[in-house]
């Protein structure tokens, strides 16, 4: 039996590359040209960031995952403490109404970004645990109440904050994990009849115990939500600047406006044009070519990560890459769909091209993460009953 | 192991459909880039190019007023305002401080130092220091503790400005009024809030800095330059009234005829006359608003204009009246109702008004409507014009004329016809009679003597009543009230001159029952109200050989010039107006003249007139005026008189009333003092301009001056 150590992936390394320079193209036209005495500051603070992060991404990928697995209680608890002292250590930041963030001195850290990936983490430890083979309804029960107290806790800290997005980024994540796990079927389907339940509970109240709603839904997320159903009729100063972004995505048609030649962009009429809105930049001044191109290469991304899950002989490993194409894909499919309209306006950043380290930093650890998985796994010249297929 | 198999397939399934629904997600937003970018995308490339027409109008001034010799009347004040609107959101404070800066070179906000000074204060002044210098803002966002960026962002910006010291700020010179300047410029472009235009200067903008500013407004985003004008009347209170007044551009034009005034192509802040000429010539005053039309692009740059209407100021009018003649009316008035009241309070105690109405009989010219009234409450004398028209009396024997022509039109009598002056004793009401028994007197006599039974018989001569000593009326027609009106009202009594004012009150019309003796009262004045004006134009009618003529105010107008020296070319001009010609025969008309001519010489103003040398003809009124006050009854006379001079050739035609006189002194005659000084007062001005060469050719004169000139 021949075995083969897989080198680095570079295609993905490549495809994350592309991205980054996108999105330097996309931050100085949006924002880093109007920086008052250096136009290039963002730039050289995202190439900073990336070069950091890229550090960090190769130590992680040397690093052997499969180690991990007995630490991930422990980064999971270490997750939570962070979160806490958003709110309950003097080192919590407020910015825009919510608090998210710990000073740090030097550098500002958003606990929840760490936190998504500690999640993943320990509950592909969960899952890894339970094996491969199907469970029952009966015995998926323990298994799903144990994930949901691990998901609950953080998720309910982070609504708090408030942070709606990232919340939903982990509802999605987590769900997505225990779709793919050998948790039964039946078990999947009641999760998805509660998740229904919920919603159509919620759409209830509004309509008949409104002043529950308020408590459980607050004012600024209904704004948004009704801004995103119907955005003629609440055109709040959300829905007038998302509005303004999207008529300016639908200006740049085929083939774009040109580079910083975009008009919504350049008169400001975009919000966060260097953050979470950096695709009404691309949109707007690179075409549909352009963000076409971009959905492709997101794509594609996530494809090698599939690719390398269905490579992995660890289930553990198998598990990390799912939660992490479950956090890559949703934050994608809402950050676009936000600039587009499918979506209520939320503040998730755009992975790899919106401005922002600590985005930058996790997304590289988790794609630090996929690697160490991929560089793990032994391809076998023949196929092996011990694998995963 | 098959079942194995089954089981170990689970998760490459599962991974798959995973996999699917991740591909469809991705593939929605492809879908969804298609329809924003290909398909919709044409018409959102449309809606960010956009160019935006907007129209902006500039004020023009309103037309002037000149009386009848091209005395200037009415004038405008020019108020020039420069204004700031801030664009959406706002501008930022660096942005703010070029403007101000750009600004300063064109405006002052004011000359005096200390004043200048004086607006700028220390706040001011650390506000200036933070965005001028480049490094300020960060120096003074380090000096902020982590406790201060707790703060929102409001608190963290007072923290700041409390941080900068005087050391700070000093490095400015503070001395210097060109700094202060657009510090105090800064500051009113600060208080602006977004899409709202906000006043930066609109007091004592000089032409040039409202020049300078208008020229370079391209150059200034969000600046404006206006103008507005004011109405300024050179002659005070006097003729005020009628000159009218329009509202200003806070209230721009009433709620209540908006939908006229908008189909007119008014916008909701013009100002419009709303009383008086101003209202009555509205259309000619406004003139035609300037109408720019700007070009912006979707950034609200302007990028071209363009001016679709050319102005042009409002049209001037000119007027009938002689405002140096009115002067001198108002304070005859004035005078006399002052000297009665003042000299016999007792007797003078409900009297409060002096009216008075002048008109030229053969033009229906205007040449003073005055009025003086006494507000007891505040004990101050004032001139209220309006009464001239507003305010109906009833006149008493003044308006006899008509009644005696109505006889003879109606056959009841003739030019010669005699009857008998006696008291007339009808049962049921009290006796009627003259102010003294007169025996048989003819028509003429009737009118020199004002005989009131002579009156009662041509009325109940009318009403086809039978009149026996001390028995009800029989046979009275109350048609007879129709028939009376009917000819009254063709000298303008009880219906409308026709003045060119937007109101006119025409009098109270006392009800047609079946009572002889009220028909008796109407026919000696005491049933109907009658206004000033009326009684003018009724004696005119009479002056005029029986042509009724529209009064008049506005005599001409004229094409603005933009020179209050001269006269533009005449617009329209409004000659004498007909209304009607009395249906009596000139002779008819001819025996009441010399009637109101033997008035004056030898009848019952005799004492009055005789000895006035312009040839005057009259008929005075004394009307029972009795009202009630607190259960008792209280009784006045309503004193009128109506006349013309010269009589063979009349040039001046009035009405004087004086209602609610005492009275004891109705001979002392307060309303003949008033007629002998207006008629004294006409014909000396008359002769003293035709000594200076001075007459109503002034206004063409003033008018070819120009073409000579240019």
């Amino acid at each position: 039996m021949q075995q083969k150590k897989l080198p680095i992936d570079y295609t993905m390394l490549f495809l994350i590359g592309c991205l980054v320079i996108f999105g330097l193209f996309a931050i100085y036209s949006g924002s880093g040209q109007y920086a008052s005495h250096d136009p290039t500051t963002y730039i050289k603070r995202q190439i900073m960031f990336f070069g950091i992060s890229l550090i960090v991404m190769a130590v992680i990928a040397y690093f052997d995952f499969e180690l991990l697995e007995r630490w991930t209680l422990v980064f999971y608890i270490l997750g939570i403490i962070m979160l806490l002292m958003v709110p309950f250590s003097p080192l919590g930041v407020g910015r825009n109404g919510a608090e998210r963030w710990i000073n740090l001195k030097y550098i500002e850290l958003q606990p929840s970004e760490f936190m998504k990936i500690f999640l993943v983490l320990h509950i592909s430890t969960i899952l890894a645990k339970a094996g491969k083979y199907r469970l029952s309804f009966r015995e998926s029960i323990p298994i799903t109440l144990k994930i949901g107290a691990y998901t609950a806790i953080p998720l309910f800290l982070i609504l708090k904050q408030p942070d709606l997005g990232t919340a939903l980024m982990i509802i999605f994540t987590v769900f997505a994990l225990i779709f793919t796990s050998s948790i039964s079927l039946k078990m999947v389907m009641t999760l998805i009849t509660m998740g229904l339940t919920g919603i159509g509970t919620l759409v209830y109240l509004y309509f008949n115990h409104f002043e529950i709603f308020t408590k459980i839904i607050a004012d600024h997320q209904l704004a948004r939500i009704l801004g995103w159903l119907d955005p003629t009729a609440h055109s709040s100063g959300y829905s007038y600047q998302t509005q303004q972004a999207l008529l300016g995505i639908g200006a740049g048609q085929l083939t774009g406006s040109g580079f910083t030649q975009g008009f919504q962009v350049q008169s400001g009429r975009v919000p966060e044009a260097q953050t979470d809105f950096i695709f009404a930049v691309i949109g707007e001044e690179f075409g549909f070519i352009g963000t076409s191109l971009l959905v492709i290469l997101f794509f594609l991304l996530i494809y090698r990560i599939i690719t390398i899950a269905f490579h992995a002989n660890s289930l553990f490993g198998v598990y990390i890459c799912i939660g992490i194409i479950g956090l890559f894909a949703f934050q994608i499919f809402q950050n676009i769909g936000m600039t587009l309209g499918l979506m209520p306006v939320t503040g998730l950043a755009l992975p790899f091209v919106s401005y922002g380290g600590s985005s930058l930093l996790t997304n590289m650890m988790a794609i630090g993460l996929v690697t160490s998985v991929h560089l793990r796994t032994k391809e076998y010249m023949f196929s092996n009953d011990e694998t995963i297929r | 192991m098959a079942d194995k198999n089954k089981k170990r397939a689970q998760l490459p399934v599962r991974l798959n459909i995973l996999f699917l629904f991740v591909f469809l997600l991705f593939s929605l937003l492809i879908l969804q880039l298609g329809v924003v970018q290909i398909l919709n995308g044409e018409e959102a490339r449309e809606r960010v190019n956009q160019t935006e027409n907007t129209r902006a109008s500039i004020a023009v001034p309103r037309g002037l007023m000149y009386d009848r010799y091209g005395k200037l009347l009415l004038d405008n004040e020019p108020e020039r305002s420069i204004t700031y609107t801030p664009p959406k959101n706002g501008d930022t404070a660096s942005k703010r401080l070029e403007l101000a800066e750009k600004l300063a070179g064109m405006l002052t906000m004011s000359d005096d130092f200390e004043e200048l000074e004086s607006m700028v204060k220390e706040r001011d002044m650390k506000e200036y220091w933070l965005v001028k210098g480049k490094k300020h803002l960060k120096e003074a966002e380090d000096r902020l503790t982590n406790e201060d960026k707790e703060l929102t962002s409001g608190e963290q910006y007072q923290k700041m400005l409390d941080y900068i010291t005087e050391e700070d700020y000093n490095i400015y010179d503070w001395d210097d009024p060109d700094l202060l300047n657009v510090v105090a410029i800064k500051k009113e472009l600060d208080q602006a809030y977004e899409l709202s235009p906000h006043t930066i200067k609109n007091e004592g903008v000089t032409e040039t800095e409202y020049a300078l500013i208008s020229e370079n407004l391209a150059q200034l985003p969000g600046i404006d330059a206006k103008i507005d004008w004011n109405r300024v009347s050179l002659y005070g209170s006097t003729f005020a009234t009628f000159l009218g007044s329009i509202t200003s551009s806070d209230r721009g034009i009433p709620k209540e005829y908006q939908d006229y005034y908008l189909s007119l192509g008014y916008s909701r802040n013009d100002r419009v006359g709303i009383s008086g000429l101003e209202q009555q010539y509205e259309s000619f005053l406004r003139g035609q608003k300037e109408v720019i039309q700007y070009t912006t692009n979707n950034n609200g740059d302007i990028i071209g204009s363009e001016t679709v209407i050319e102005g042009k100021s409002g049209n001037d009018l000119i007027l009938t009246v002689d405002i140096e003649f009115q002067q001198e009316v108002d304070q005859i008035v004035l005078d006399e109702l002052k000297k009665y009241i003042s000299q016999n309070p007792s007797e003078n105690k409900y009297m409060e008004d002096a009216i008075v109405a002048v008109l030229d009989p053969k033009t229906g010219d205007v040449l003073a409507l005055s009025a003086a009234h006494y507000d007891r409450k505040e004990n101050e004398y004032v001139i209220q014009p309006h009464r001239v028209i507003y305010d109906a009396h009833i006149p008493g024997s003044a308006i006899k004329g008509a009644t005696m022509l109505t006889g003879y039109q109606t056959g009841v009598v003739a030019p010669g016809t005699y009857i008998l002056d006696r008291p007339i004793k009808i049962a049921g009401t009290p006796t009627k009679s003259s102010w003294r028994t007169m025996g048989s007197i003819n028509d003429l006599k009737a009118i020199e003597q004002s005989s009131n039974v002579y009156m009662f018989e041509i009325a109940m001569r009318i009403a086809g009543a039978t009149y026996r000593e001390n028995e009800p009326l029989r046979n009275f027609n109350s048609e007879g009230f129709q028939i009376m009106r009917n000819y009254f009202n063709q000298f303008g009594l009880g219906s409308k001159t026709g003045i060119d004012l937007p109101f006119e009150e025409t009098g109270a019309v006392g009800s047609n029952v079946q009572d002889g003796g009220l028909l008796l009262d109407f026919a000696i004045g005491q049933y109907d109200t009658y206004t000033t004006l009326q009684l003018a134009q009724y004696v005119s009618t009479i002056a005029n050989d029986g042509y009724r003529i529209r009064p008049r105010i506005v005599k001409e107008i004229r094409q603005a010039n933009g020179n209050k020296e001269s006269l533009g070319p005449v617009l329209e001009s409004y000659g004498p107006e007909v209304l009607n010609r009395i249906d009596m025969d000139e002779h008819l008309i001819k025996r009441v003249q010399d009637g109101f001519r033997q008035v004056a010489t030898n009848g019952t103003g005799s004492g009055h007139w005789a000895s006035n040398p312009y040839n005057v003809a009259v008929k005075t009124g004394t009307a029972q005026n009795h009202f009630y006050v607190n259960g008792v009854q209280q009784q006045t006379n309503n004193l009128t008189l109506v006349g013309y001079a010269p009589y063979d050739e009349p040039e001046i035609a009035f009405a004087v009333v004086v209602p609610k006189a005492g009275i004891g002194n109705n001979h002392s005659g307060i309303h003949h003092n008033i007629g002998n000084r207006l008629i004294n007062t006409y014909f000396e001005m008359k002769e003293a301009r035709d000594k200076a060469g001075i007459d109503e050719n002034a206004i063409d004169d003033m008018a070819n001056n120009i073409d000579e000139n240019d």
